[in-house]
């Protein structure tokens, strides 16, 4: 312990001495820097990156918020790169990172528990720092805090509850409380469970102060003896003890209670090693990143965006009203109708309000406001534009490798075809986590093919090739059945004329196949895209840098809400609609050419 | 020209089984089976449109059996024309002559020509979608034979045309084959398209030859009852031969030859039995029995009478006129005569 503090000193001396002794401008840092940190983290660590990347324009500071064991875990286990990690826990980067993927720890913030409710929680009018255990007991009283093996908020949750079991003397009280809350009450980061709180679906969740704060909600602030704030009571913090996983499937470890402090270290492997040292002498910096961490300790927050404006029902537009004539020409019809036709008609509407009234809802519920700062964000277009130009990609490559394999499935019979079709459809069927972390370890470094990929210089996790690989994979099914079903229309029987004519198979297949099966292809390709542009399962554990589209909406409602993700989800289903419907319009108008 | 050892081919539900086929130089042949017999499976194979599971198939002296369709020089025309649809009439046409550029010219000349005989001159810019059903027969020829091949196949190329489109396309085929130098294999269930058109045939029953001859060998003498049936005889029953004569049932025929002794089967056509009214006294006469009359069906141009002959039932067929003159039903009134060389041994 003593070599770590030894460390630690010499860690900041040499990153103080870096900020006393700024680098020439020749060696200004530059490129990507990549950025693991806790989710409670979010804000401070975004407004620190506008004021570095205005100091330092040549690097662009990647962030990645997620629980910090996680994301420790994602640089240990799986070989992501990265280049800082920033833990809610000081203990986990000792715990998981050193000594093999960092060498030093520093403590630069800390926090504190607390449990925040609504205005619209039950017994929110009742709930105080002396009763809201009791009322966490209570029946239909829905509360939860975040995973325990993932986010040190949710064990710190766990450690506060037993904490209050000793200190206002109930025993039992631990088992009592964890037996009102049901398993799908833990979400993987605790400023998941805000939106949760927001929008009705919990009573109270647990949550550091500082995210409290950063997103207006009300808090009990708990006695320093239990909330883990103070260092003084670290003593007392200790006896509250809770197992975690470990590092391997079915290990435990054991979490003892002490103060909440946030730690940081520059990984050992870090790819841009010089721009991260200089973002961590700006984080350390009284007059530049600590400043904001201060403030945020202090509960006075850098905070931005925190417009309260919202637009309401104002926005709201109201469909026109159907002419008479339309109503009384369908009225005609209806009285020609088969009984059928009015379940039909029934199931149809059923379908589509299915279909559009969550999209409705956002759609109401964004703000023309929010959309217009959706459009002027550059992070925001970067990201629709990644989504479409991976999901084209994706869409070109399935074109040119799955068009001959659909044809070989339509035309040609042979042993194991059914399991070939079978193999093909595996991607619909199976969940996409499972696709992405089935492609991490195929590109790992430990598995062969990753090492001959590593070898060639083609870098997979984190980058583009990574994304579109694996938009590939879940959108070739699409585009391969669809296509099988076009070149099945065609008859066979003018392939054997063309072919009886002295024309080869390939240039059968260019002058009668593909003209007549090309609006298949149209439509296996508008699939393949959609589903591509949708994926977020697969892509997010291959590449949370750089941003798509859907991994930017789940970032901003998991980092900052509703609020923040619904603009930039209207505004993808906007260019979407607009993409797919000139699409489809295009095809409909060569079919009817044809 | 043509030969087939040999040729099996097996698959799911259905196989061909040792196909042995000859088709000479220039000539008109034809497959005659019910539908699913596998004549067109022949004809694919011919073009090399189906793999092979065994035996040989030879095309002007050349073993083609493992060779590509576009190398063959065997054209083919369906019976749904198989026209390209996104191409003109002419495109379709000149489709193949980027594959032959060494007969070029030839190809050149021979498209005048064929439109020309073939009566599509005023189509040639149109859109092969709008055309109707014998236009596009005859552009599907004209395409098939613009390549000039050395067989054309024909699968049931007038079935899906009606009545007197039929007869012309017809004409059309046997001009066609008189005036090109090339052989024309025609599949089809029709007999009377197979002898106006045709000069040998083959009888293809359940992925078999049946029997093989000149057209009208098979029509008039066929090898097996089911020739006998495909090729029109109403009549086929197995009968019991002996000393000249034939037992059927409780009925004993006199037959034209001696035949050889045994259970053999016999054929005769229903418009070579004689029926005429039991007042016109025929009885006497060799072959001629009294038969009572079961049906009597009007069947256009001719009718056709159900009788039964010491239990043995026979179809008569008879001039329209005659149909209501002869008889009533069940009545046991008429004379039925079968001449001796009428009845066919098989």
């Amino acid at each position: 312990m003593k070599t770590k503090s030894i460390l630690v000193m010499v860690c900041m001396a040499l990153l103080a001495g870096g900020a006393l002794w700024p680098a020439p401008a020749a060696a200004e840092p530059k490129g990507d820097v990549i950025i693991f940190h806790a989710g409670s983290l979010t804000v401070p660590f975004a407004e620190m990156e506008k004021r570095f990347e205005a100091r330092y324009p040549g690097v662009d500071l990647l962030r990645e918020a997620g629980g910090s064991t996680k994301m420790a875990r994602l640089i240990s286990e799986v070989g992501k790169p990265a280049d800082i990690m920033a833990s809610a826990d000081f203990a986990v980067i000792d715990k998981t990172l050193i000594p093999d993927h960092a060498s030093w720890n520093i403590r630069f913030a800390s926090n504190q528990l607390v449990l925040c409710y609504t205005e619209n929680s039950r017994y929110a009018d009742a709930v105080n720092a002396d009763n809201w255990y009791e009322i966490l007991g209570r029946k239909g009283v829905i509360w939860g805090h975040s995973d325990p093996n993932l986010d040190p908020c949710g064990y710190r949750s766990l450690m506060v509850l037993k904490l209050a079991e000793i200190f206002y003397q109930q025993p039992g009280l631990y088992e009592k409380l964890i037996a009102n809350r049901p398993e799908e009450n833990i979400r993987p980061k605790s400023v998941e469970l805000v939106s949760l709180l927001k929008t009705g679906n919990m009573d109270y969740a647990w949550e550091y102060l500082s995210v409290a704060v950063q997103h207006d909600l009300r808090y009990i602030k708990l006695d320093d003896h239990i909330n883990l704030g103070n260092y003084q009571y670290d003593d007392d913090y200790r006896q509250a003890t809770v197992e975690v996983t470990g590092k391997a499937p079915g290990t435990f470890i054991t979490r003892t209670g002490k103060s909440c402090n946030y730690g940081v270290t520059l990984v050992d492997d870090a790819p841009n090693a010089a721009a991260a040292t200089a973002f961590l002498d700006y984080l350390l910096d009284p007059d530049g990143g600590l400043r904001c961490s201060r403030a945020w300790g202090n509960l006075r927050l850098c905070r931005p965006g925190c417009r309260r404006t919202r637009c309401g029902r104002s926005c709201r537009r109201r469909s026109k009203p159907a002419s008479r004539c339309a109503i009384s020409a369908a009225a005609a019809k209806r009285r020609r109708r088969e009984p059928f036709i009015y379940i039909s008609m029934i199931s149809c509407a059923a379908v589509s309000a299915f279909i559009l009234l969550p999209l409705l809802q956002m759609f109401f519920q964004s703000s023309l406001q929010g959309l217009k700062a959706t459009l002027a964000d550059r992070v925001v277009l970067k990201a629709i534009g990644l989504s479409i130009y991976t999901a084209g990609w994706a869409a070109l490559i399935s074109f040119v490798i799955g068009t001959p394999f659909a044809f070989l499935l339509a035309r040609k019979n042979f042993a194991g075809k059914r399991i070939i079709e079978g193999i093909v459809d595996l991607p619909i069927m199976i969940p996409h986590p499972i696709i992405g972390i089935a492609m991490l370890g195929l590109v790992g470094k430990h598995h062969w093919l990753g090492k001959l990929i590593h070898a060639a210089g083609i870098r997979v996790m984190g980058t583009e090739t990574g994304i579109i690989l694996v938009l590939t994979f879940v959108g070739l099914p699409f585009y391969i059945n669809t296509v099988k079903n076009g070149f099945e229309a065609v008859p066979v029987r003018l392939e054997n004329v063309s072919r009886s004519l002295g024309a080869p198979l390939i240039t059968t297949f260019f002058r009668v196949t593909f003209p007549l099966a090309w609006r298949s292809m149209l439509v296996g390709l508008i699939l393949c895209s959609a589903r591509a542009i949708s994926e977020f399962g697969a892509v997010i554990i291959v590449a949370y840098h750089p941003m798509v589209a859907p991994v930017l909406i789940y970032e901003r409602f998991t980092a900052y809400g509703l609020k923040y993700s619904q603009p930039v989800a209207v505004l993808l289903i906007l260019i979407c609609l607009v993409l797919f419907i000139s699409f489809r319009v295009l095809s409909l108008g060569r079919a009817r050419d044809r | 020209m043509i030969k087939i050892e040999n040729l099996s081919i097996d698959l799911p539900g259905f196989s061909l089984a040792d196909i042995q086929l000859s088709v000479g130089r220039g000539e008109f042949f034809i497959l005659l089976g019910p539908t699913g017999a596998g004549k067109t499976l022949i004809l694919e194979a011919i073009a090399g449109l189906v793999p092979v599971t065994r035996g040989c198939i030879f095309v002007q002296d050349r073993e083609v059996t493992h060779l590509m369709p576009e190398k063959r020089g065997v054209g083919i025309v369906y019976q749904d024309y198989a026209l390209f649809p996104h191409l003109t009439v002419m495109e379709n046409i000149r489709y193949g002559l980027p594959y032959h550029r060494a007969d070029r010219a030839g190809c050149e000349a021979r498209i005048g020509q064929l439109v020309l005989d073939l009566g599509i001159s005023s189509l040639v810019r149109r859109s092969v979608r709008h055309l109707s059903g014998g236009e596009k027969q005859r552009v599907a020829l004209a395409r098939a034979l613009a390549v000039n091949p050395a067989v054309l196949l024909l699968d049931e190329p007038l079935s899906a045309l009606d009545t007197g489109l039929r007869d012309e396309i017809q004409k059309l085929l046997k001009n066609l084959h008189q005036t090109m130098n090339t052989t024309f294999i025609m599949v089809t269930h029709d007999f009377t398209e197979a002898l106006f058109l045709g000069q040998r045939a083959a009888i293809i029953h359940k992925g078999r030859v049946e029997q093989t001859g000149t057209v009208s060998d098979v029509f008039k003498r066929p090898q097996t009852p089911f020739a006998a049936v495909f090729t029109g005889f109403k009549n086929v029953f197995p009968a019991e031969i002996d000393n000249g004569r034939a037992s059927v049932g409780g009925l004993r025929l006199q037959l034209s030859a001696n035949h050889l002794r045994g259970r053999r089967h016999l054929a005769i056509r229903a418009e070579d039995i004689h029926i005429q009214p039991r007042a016109a006294g025929a009885a006497g006469a060799v072959n001629t029995f009294r038969a009572s009359v079961e049906t009597m069906l009007d069947r256009g141009p001719y009718g056709e009478i159900g009788v039964t002959i010491e239990k043995q039932a026979f179809t008569v067929f008879v001039k329209k006129a005659e149909l209501q003159s002869i008889c009533q039903p069940d009545t046991d009134n008429v004379w039925v005569t079968i001449a001796p060389q009428t009845i066919h041994v098989i």
